[in-house]
This record gives structure tokens, sequence and C-alpha cells, in this order.
């Protein structure tokens, strides 16, 4: 009986243990920074900061972060970064449960108008209007902003542009016809010039196959849609009656040319790490990636390294871009001082994002390249004209395009070659016709 | 008389005692219940209702019925996901079952040498985690500085092999990732199983005459038939649950041709927000698991009795 009596006490315990935790997390969740912000401004508004930044992201953010944290005092914010895969998940079920960051990071798109449509958004335009903060939205990447616009107010601001460009190792194509006396390359547009100059570096450096591109979602699908764009193609997304309307003889043919360039001139199923480690290691003269790469070729490379703009292939000069973009999720418990306080900062991040550039990518916010410090950066001179021909990634609710399985496995069958070009457009057709109701 | 009065009273204390041990262990278990239930058990019954929801978490859930059951069946995404996770499942069962009896019998060997050694050896893949082990095989398989091709080459291949985006290598591929990443535990449940074969029957087999293999195959195979069923259950769930490794290594390519159905859920869920298919989808993957589970439990029962 001692024993049973002892045992209902032991259960009792654990249970007025387990019972005094939850009671406790809901009052710990109250962040004591919101009344310390609207009443004790000696203390600084504390802000937590969501990305999905990883690699050489953080260590630029981080170091940009930090900077701004020490040059305003009056406002720290707790950069935490958050598992790549699983951070829209986390950020909206964050958001549910009152437990998310005060501002984060998205892809502009689908995910940002989904959040809006929800009521889980913070209009930006619409608080910086009424808090008084000045954002120059008019200084933004107009394509992005576009994208970021809902009934005509903002709902995100662009951070950056994330574009792909075209590197070329110098010394591999040294004595070659494809090089300019400095050291540029010798393209003029066109399908037909490209391909041209593919040739001459494969018969005159004796590498059959010159270029590293790899076989790899999500970039294999963006390619494709730049061009699609370049041959004239436009947003193929209808979200009013949540169909696909893409011109299907552009789409294949984009489809058949960019496959071509694979057949002719890239060593066959090249992907991630291998292409940038070929390009890295001199086997290649030529990379086509996102601009992200360019530091990590420059410095192996050295004076070797040489980078331009994504070739223009079609009639139009054109590049299917994503962004990153700053949100701030609706917060019932949210001071004006803590929305004030992160205004602030998206606008100081525009003013200051040539800083950003140092991790690859384009600012979003035009005034920001014509600063002597963007000026003096060494390689972003070479693709920023990017910035006048990005077009932002066709938006479906919800989702990015080019993230999908129901895009990316038939282009990548196509480009593969496993289905002709033909069947892969009618796959993508097909497929987001049945999955677009359903989002 | 003594025994007609006390009997009776003996057996009542007895069923007393009986039922106030149960009461004591299921009170012991209560705590473990309690957690089950609030972070299982809700979960899944959650899950379940969720199923028959069109539902993004952030917007309103709406009741559709069977629809996203229905959907499913529909879906040739779906399908290639089920019939590539089922292959694997058919395929790489046999393959880890072996692998793990012969490594457990090449650790258990008497003849070997430095046995902690290889061990340890065998069984270290398994403490790593899946990211780190889909990075180490990720550059193993690449095509042109791999070195698996490295390997090939040295071999005198001279074509590249693309192990991650042939249609026909790529599960091969994946099976051989998993086999060095999982066997080793296995191999530890069969060498806990050879442990309790009296070493006697073997040393009555070699008077006997028996070769070396015949004490396997006559001796060792048939005493660990309990083992056989225990690994075979936990390898079919294990499998049908694959997803780490091959999300990291493949994303479900070339062209969805390794997309699991876990991944199938995962993408669906989590990158295009249908939590209602995807739970839908769940409860397909629960049923199959259920399924082949009874149907090994009653195999167990079969050889109890």
């Amino acid at each position: 009986m001692k024993k049973l009596i002892a045992l209902l006490l032991t259960l009792t315990f654990c249970l007025l243990l387990a019972s005094c935790g939850t009671k406790t997390e809901p009052e710990a969740t109250v962040p004591p920074e919101v009344n310390s912000a609207s009443t004790d401004s000696e203390e600084p508004t504390e802000l937590v900061f969501w990305t999905m930044w990883d690699g050489g992201d953080v260590t630029v953010a981080s170091l940009i972060f930090d900077e701004y944290n020490q040059t305003h005092p009056d406002v720290h914010i707790d950069f935490q970064q958050q598992d790549f895969n699983q951070f829209a998940t986390k950020l909206k079920t964050g958001m549910m449960s009152g437990q998310g960051p005060d501002f984060a990071i998205s892809y502009i798109g689908g995910f940002v108008t989904g959040l809006q449509a929800d009521d889980m958004l913070v209009s930006i335009s619409g608080e910086a209007a009424r808090l008084g903060v000045n954002i120059d939205f008019g200084g933004y990447t107009p394509a992005a902003m576009e994208a970021a616009k809902v009934d005509g107010e903002y709902y995100a601001v662009p951070c950056d542009n994330l574009i792909r460009v075209l590197m070329y190792n110098k010394e591999l194509l040294a004595g070659t016809s494809v090089l300019n006396d400095d050291g540029t390359l010798k393209l003029e547009p066109g399908y037909d010039n490209f391909m041209n100059m593919l040739g001459t570096a494969a018969k005159e450096t004796g590498i059959a196959d010159p270029l590293a591109l790899t076989m790899r979602p999500p970039q294999l699908v963006l390619g494709w849609l730049t061009m699609y764009e370049q041959l004239g193609g436009h947003d193929f997304i209808d979200l009013e009656n949540r169909t696909c309307v893409f011109d299907d003889e552009i789409a294949v043919k984009a489809l058949t040319e960019y496959q071509k360039i694979y057949a002719d001139y890239v060593p066959e199923n090249l992907a991630p790490p291998a292409d940038l480690d070929m390009f890295k290691a001199g086997k290649l003269p030529f990379y086509i990636d996102g601009s992200w790469n360019v530091a990590a070729a420059a410095d192996a490379l050295g004076d070797a390294f040489g980078v331009t703009t994504f070739p223009q292939l079609g009639e139009k000069n054109a590049l299917v871009t994503t962004n990153h973009a700053f949100i701030i999720p609706k917060n019932s418990e949210m001071s004006d001082a803590k929305t004030k306080a992160i205004l602030e900062f998206i606008k100081w991040w525009g003013e200051n994002n040539y800083r950003w550039s140092e991790a690859g990518h384009l600012p979003a916010y035009i005034p920001s390249t014509e600063t002597e410090e963007f000026k003096n950066m060494p390689w972003p001179q070479y693709y920023k004209s990017t910035l006048g021909v990005a077009v932002p990634i066709y938006t479906i609710p919800n989702a990015n395009l080019h993230q999908i399985a129901e895009v990316r496995d038939p282009i990548q069958q196509g480009m593969l070659g496993t289905i002709t070009q033909e069947e892969a457009v009618k796959q993508v057709k097909d497929n987001l016709n049945q999955l677009l109701p359903n989002l | 008389m003594q025994k007609s009065t006390t009997l009776p009273v003996a057996g009542r204390s007895r069923h007393f005692y009986k039922v106030k041990d149960s009461a004591i262990g299921y009170l012991f278990l209560l705590p473990f219940l309690f957690f089950y239930a609030v972070f299982s058990l809700y979960p899944m019954v959650q899950g379940f209702v969720i199923s028959f929801f069109k539902w993004n978490i952030t917007g309103a859930k709406t009741f559709v019925g069977i629809a996203n059951y229905a959907k499913l069946f529909q879906d040739p995404v779906f399908w290639k996901a089920l019939t590539n996770t089922l292959v694997y499942v058919f395929v790489s069962t046999p393959i880890f079952m072996l692998g793990s009896l012969i490594l457990a019998l090449i650790v258990d060997s008497k003849m070997l040498r430095g046995k902690t050694f290889v061990r340890s050896t065998f069984f270290l893949p398994n403490i790593l985690a899946v990211s780190i082990t889909a990075v180490i095989w990720l550059n193993i398989f690449q095509p042109y500085t791999g070195l698996m091709n490295a390997a090939t080459h040295a071999l005198g291949v001279k074509n590249e092999i693309f192990w991650l985006s042939n249609l026909s290598l790529v599960w091969p591929s994946i099976i051989l990732v998993t086999f060095w990443w999982n066997t080793g535990y296995y191999m530890l449940i069969y060498l806990a199983g050879l442990q309790e074969i009296p070493v006697e029957q073997y040393e009555a087999a070699s008077i006997d005459g028996a070769t070396g293999f015949q004490r396997i195959w006559r001796i060792t195979v048939p005493c660990l038939k309990r083992t056989h069923l225990l690994v075979l259950f936990l390898q079919v769930i294990a499998s049908f649950k694959i997803f780490g490794q091959v999300f990291l290594i493949t994303e479900g390519g070339p062209g969805g041709a390794s997309r699991t159905l876990l991944q199938y859920i995962y993408e669906t869920g989590f990158t295009t927000f249908q939590m209602g298919q995807a739970s839908a989808a769940s409860f397909i993957l629960l049923a199959i698991i259920l399924i082949v589970s009874l149907f090994q439990l009653k195999i167990m029962n079969k050889q109890e009795d």
C-alpha cells in the first residue's frame, strides 16, 4: 500500500511538473521586449529575423546585420538561420501559432501572394505610410515590385535579384578567336552566334564539350523559362482561371533549343557540384550558373576569370529571375515601435544594398548600383545590365513554379531526352492544369 | 476444515495482488501514454481529419470529403512515387538482410582478428547523419570528378558512368548508399541472434563431418528464424519510409525516377501546401505498412505456434 501511495505521489508530482511547464510556456512566449519597446526608450527594440539563406549568403548577411546592430544601438536584430527545406513550413506554422519571427525572408511570388490572400502579411507600403518611414518603393527593380504588389499595396520588398551569368576562363580561351584583346568575349546576340562561339571554342581549345551547365532542376527550369521569354513567350499562368496557357510552339522551341546546347556542348549529365568543380579546376572554359557562384569561381581562377551576362539567345533580351524579399508577418502583439524599426531596417538595407552584392547577388534597390562602393566591386559591373531585362518568375498560388515536381520532372526528362520535348511540354501543361485548381 | 476456509481467502488475495500489480503497471505506463496520446495519437487523428479537407496551413479549411484520396489515384506523380517505393522495398530488403547476415557472420567468425575494429567499421556509418551520408555519396557518385568513376577508370572503363542520372543506375546507387549506411545496425541484431545459438550444435555437426557452409545453412540460418523475421519487419518498415538520402542525393531525379512516396508527401505538403492531399497520401502509406506488418505478425505468430 505504501508503494502504491508513493507511486501515486510521484505521478502527481510528475503531472504537476508537466502542467507547470505548460502554464509557464505561454507566459514565456509573450515577448517582454514588446512592452519595453513601447515604454522604455533606453532599451533597444528587439527584433527576430528568420532566413533560409545558407553558405556564403549567411556569412555576408551576418556581417551586414552585425553592422546594423552596431550602428543602431536603439535596435537589436536577432539573426536566425533556419533550415532551407523546412523554412516555408516553419514560417507558416510559426505565424499561425504566434511563435514566428518579427520579419523574415521569402521568395517573391506565390508564397507571398498566398500568405497575403490568407491575411497573414502586413502591407509594408501601408505601414510605411502610416508610421512615416519613407521607403523609396519606386527605386526597386520594377518587375520584382510588380510581383510583390497586391491591390496596389506592397507586401514584400526585394533585397536582391537572383540571376544567372556566363562565366569563362580567359587562360583556356587565350589565343582563340572568341576572346577580344581586352579579355572580353566576342559574343553577339542570337542563338546561332552563341552556338557558333561554343563550337569555335570547342574546336580551338580541343575541349569537345566546353560548357558547364547543370542538368539539375530548378536551374534547368529557370533556363527553359528564360529561353521561353527570349523567344517571345510571356507569363503562362492564368491565375484567374487557374490554368496554364502557354504558347505550345514557343515552349517546345525553347526546350528544343536549350536541349541542343546540352546535347552539343555540355558534358553529359553534368550536375552540381561537378559543374562548378570542373570550371574551377580549369577543365572547362565556360560555366553558366547563378551569380552567387561568381566569388568562388573568381577566387579559384584568379586573373583567368571572366564573367558576362546570360547570353541573349532569342530576339528579346530577358532573364527569368527569382528574388529574396523581406516580409512582415501579421502579429496582433506587434507594437508600432517594432514595426517602425523593421521598416527602418528595410529602408537601410535598400540604401546599402551594394553590400549584399558581396554574396554575388545584384541589388534590388537600383540607386545602390550607382554608389562608388558598388562600382568598385570587381565583378557585378559585368552583369549589372541584367537588371534591365529581369523578368520575375511567373507566380502560382502558394508555391514557386521552378520548384514543383509537376514542372521539374518533365523538363528534366525532356532535357535528358528520355521523352521528346513535345511530350515534356504537354506534360507540364497537363500537370499544371491539374495542379492549379488545387492550390 | 482448515483447507476449506483458507483456500478461498488465499484465492481472493492472489486475485487482489494480481489486479494491484496490473494497476501499478498501468500507472507506470501513464506518463508514457499521456505523452504518446498528446504527441503521437492526437496528431495522427488530426492528420486523418485533415485528409478530408483542403487546407494550406494559413488559410481556411474546406471540407472536401474523399476528394483528396480520389485526386491521389488520378495523380501520375503519386503512382510513380508509390511504384518506386514498392520496387525499392521488394528489391532492397533481401539484399540488406543477406548483406547484414554475411557481415554478422564475418564479425562472429573465430578466425577473424581485430573483431572490434571490423565491427566498428561496419557499424560506424550508421551513426552518421543523413545529410553527411548524402554529401559523401553525392561526391563519390559525381561523373567526371567522383571517386566511383575514378575507380572504374583505373579498372580500365573508359566511359563516364552516370550513377545518379542514368535511369537504370539511380536505384542501385541508392541501394548501395543505404546498404553502406544502415546495414551495420541489422548486423548487430544478427550478431545478437548468433550469440544465442548453442555452440554444442556446431561441435556436434563438426564431429558428424559437416562443412562450414553446411553448418551455416543447416544450423545458423534456421536457428536465426526469429531474428530474420525481426530484421525483415524492421527493414520493410524502414524501406517504406525511405526519404532523406534519396531527397538529398537525387532530389527524386532524374525526372522523378527516384521520387519516393515520402518525398511525394513532403513535396505535396510542404512545397505546394496541399496539406489535405499530403495527409491522404500519408494514410495510404500507413495502411500499406499496417497491412504488411499484420501479415508479418501473422507469420511470426505461426512460428511461435
